[in-house]
């Protein structure tokens, strides 16, 4: 079962409440910003979807 | 011109096809190699950078990233080259092989050369594995008589090709292999297929081809007549852009490195996934849950024992047990054995000088702990001796705790001499006993030794080293442990070093703490099954055999019946050990990559455990091997709601309770457990 990098980012925040110091498993507010805009990125601009749209478009 | 089919899976290949090949139109099935028959665990990209790192190594102030420059230049030109005689954009690795070297180190060395081809291999032949459905596909083409070839626009020459697919079992199926970088025409431009035509005298309307690249494998095959059909598989499609993704986020660095090991780690796991036996709920939590701690633990121990060098590894009893069996199963040559020790002998030598209030102080640590009742059994000194001496200090109940640790009745039991000569008497008979197995299993032979153990306290190091110290020949010791904690001894004397590689206290890092959190999980998940050491006998042969605590022992007895469990757990884990090397090579991440991951898998597993995960942990026992014979329930009860009209008896309950988190695990949500780790925070000491 791995973790999802929203969970960790949520499971973290119990460390900021806190005065315990260290929020190394916390994959940080910018870098979960990048990674949902990669999946976004990959499924809406990338040009292998573009390709395969056109090849379908081939097809049928 | 063919129609340019589109199928989507090798179920709906099988379907279009028998109807074709039962009417004998097609005589040759032509498949693309890489993503259609084989899939990589990693970006080729990595698998070429982890061949360089590995090269960097043999070559004095290499880095990896010169020798990867050295195979783009030389790659590229060789590209270069092909396009300039007529060719298309191909190269082969047979002539790559020599101008890489030659760029890197000025010459072409026979040996880079040779090592260059070995390791490229073997990291190809660690990435590859045969997707799902393929094999069935093959075997149903067996049956039709047809003449079989693998294709591929691949920088390998066709003889490696041949081996790595004979390393997986597909070179048996094809009856001839066509690589672009042997003719240097590719699928790409349709000229591979003209060549093979060529080559074969083929006829163009009797050969299907099938391939995941929809402009190289439909579109170039179907312009020459060819039926050309993309296999376009979508959970591949999906797999391949994640695996992009996961690469891109892992150069961020941080939680991202070990995220991108741990996917990688699961795509092995699911291609090679045995079956499941009957317990397979232990076999999981073990291999998803221990196993990426106990493999990280395990890398970080490998990068120690390279830079500490000792000349043995002792491995300690108990929760040293799987610890060695993982470094079993690696190719790592040391020196290794597996020393009966516990708590419990090592503590009864270590007062052959009397017994220090600091050493007294040890046995009230447990929170059980039962007054001088406990130092007679955490030093295996004698009630009947001692317990009289007890009664001139108004210490007449010797199972009452003694809760001010400096109790005045206590300090001076402690000044009796004669107490201190009936301890000194027995302390040395157990040194005297120990030191003879010791010198049996060569401790005492090497002048620097490892211990490996789980933690967590270090109190065997300890002890050891103050009973031995003196000794002519005591070795150096490095300590490494899974977590350590020197709160009881925080001096490890001359000649000493330890270290927890998952948890340090000393590191002051409270995202490690949450080890702590739950150690038994951990002791439990490493645990040998035999019972814990309680002394040694000699045999008559006059060797030194260690006596274990009796499986009639009441604590022995819940071990035993929670062993097949352990076992499972333990499986699990060597199972994920093995993906783990064969990915943690291939990525090259160190164990301080991946260790922000492994605090958050454990985060996970710890603080928010599902409830079907407490059920199976509630089955284990822990016990002590500190003298005492107590079970240590684990998770014992879930919260109720009519708990909130007693909070202060729930709050006592839940101080005492091993697993605190489990307590809420069944609460939807996960609230009550991020509530009680920000009140857990809060409240523990830096």
């Amino acid at each position: 079962m791995l973790p999802h990098p929203l969970y960790l980012f949520l499971a973290a925040q119990a460390f900021c409440f806190s005065k315990a110091r260290g929020q190394c498993f916390s994959p940080g507010l910018k870098g979960l910003i990048v990674w949902y805009s990669l999946r976004i990125k990959t499924k809406l601009f990338n040009r292998h979807y573009f390709k395969r749209i056109r090849l379908l478009w081939e097809v049928y | 011109m063919p129609d340019k089919l589109r199928l989507t899976s090798w179920e709906s290949l099988k379907t279009w096809l028998t109807p074709q090949v039962e009417q004998g139109r097609f005589q040759i099935v032509s498949l693309d190699i890489f993503d259609t028959l084989v899939a990589r665990i990693d970006l080729p990209e990595h698998i070429q950078r982890q061949v360089c790192r590995q090269l960097a190594t043999q070559v004095t102030n290499a880095t990896p990233q010169q020798v990867f420059q050295a195979r783009q230049q030389a790659e590229n030109s060789l590209r270069e080259q092909a396009l300039q005689q007529g060719f298309d954009h191909e190269c082969c690795f047979s002539d790559l092989v020599p101008l890489w070297i030659k760029n890197w180190v000025g010459y072409e060395d026979p040996v880079l050369m040779a090592l260059a081809i070995e390791l490229e291999l073997q990291a190809e032949t660690t990435a590859l594995y045969i997707k799902k459905d393929v094999i069935d596909f093959l075997e149903w083409l067996k049956g039709f008589n047809l003449n079989l070839l693998a294709i591929s626009d691949m920088y390998l020459d066709s003889q490696y090709i041949a081996q790595l697919l004979e390393n997986l079992g597909l070179k048996q199926y094809f009856s001839a292999i066509y690589v672009s970088s042997d003719s240097k025409l590719g699928k790409h431009s349709g000229r591979l297929f003209e060549y093979i035509k060529d080559k074969q005298a083929l006829d163009y309307q009797a050969w299907v081809h099938i391939g995941d690249n929809p402009h190289s494998d439909r579109l170039k095959a179907c312009e020459l007549g060819i039926q050309g059909i993309w296999l376009d598989e979508k959970d591949e499609v999906t797999r391949i852009s994640q695996q992009r993704i996961n690469a891109q986020m892992a150069e961020r660095g941080g939680v991202w490195r070990g995220r991108y090991l741990a996917e990688q780690i699961r795509e092995s796991l699911q291609v090679s996934s045995p079956k499941h036996t009957q317990k397979a709920e232990y076999f999981d939590y073990g291999r998803e849950v221990l196993g990426i701690a106990f493999s990280t633990f395990m890398l970080g121990l490998l990068e120690n024992l390279a830079q500490t060098k000792p000349d043995c590894i002792f491995f300690i009893a108990r929760d040293g047990y799987l610890f060695q069996q993982m470094l079993s199963k690696t190719n790592a040559q040391y020196q290794q054995r597996y020393l009966y020790l516990s708590r419990q002998v090592i503590a009864a030598a270590s007062v052959a000088e009397g017994l220090t209030l600091q050493q007294a102080q040890v046995a009230f640590y447990n929170p059980k702990q039962q007054g001088l009742s406990s130092i007679f059994k955490v030093y295996s000194l004698s009630h009947e001796l001692l317990a009289p001496l007890a009664k001139k200090y108004d210490l007449h109940d010797i199972s009452a705790p003694i809760h001010d640790w400096n109790d005045k009745r206590l300090l001076n039991w402690l000044a009796d001499p004669e107490v201190q000569a009936i301890i000194r008497h027995t302390g040395l008979t157990h040194k005297q006993t120990l030191q003879a197995y010791l010198k049996q299993e060569g401790f005492f032979d090497y002048q620097h030794v490892a211990m490996v153990d789980i933690g967590w306290n270090g109190t065997l190091q300890h002890f050891l080293t103050k009973t031995f110290e003196q000794e002519k020949h005591y070795p150096e010791v490095s300590g490494f442990y899974f977590a350590l904690v020197p709160k009881l001894h925080n001096d490890f004397y001359q000649h000493n070093q330890a270290e927890g590689i998952i948890y340090d206290s000393r590191r002051s890092n409270a995202c490690e703490r949450v080890v702590a959190e739950f150690e038994e999980v951990f002791e439990q998940g490493a645990r040998a099954l035999h019972g814990s050491t309680i002394g040694y006998s000699q045999d008559a042969l006059g060797s030194w055999q260690p006596l274990l605590k009796a499986d009639s022992a009441p604590d022995r007895a819940a071990e035993i019946r929670a062993n097949p469990y352990v076992e499972q757990i333990q499986a699990g884990v060597l199972d994920y050990w093995q993906h783990f090397q064969k990915i943690q090579q291939l990525t090259g991440f160190t164990s301080h990559e991946i260790l922000p991951f492994v605090y958050g898998t454990l985060e996970r597993a710890v603080v928010y455990p599902t409830p079907q995960e407490v059920k199976l942990i509630r089955r284990l026992v822990h016990t002590e091997d500190f003298g005492h014979d107590h079970v240590l329930t684990l998770a014992e009860r879930w919260f109720q709601w009519r708990d909130l009209l007693s909070p202060k008896r729930f709050w006592q309950y839940l101080q005492v309770e091993a697993w605190r988190y489990a307590v809420f695990s069944h609460l939807p949500t996960g609230i009550a457990n991020f509530a009680l780790r920000i009140a857990y925070l809060h409240a523990v000491k830096k």
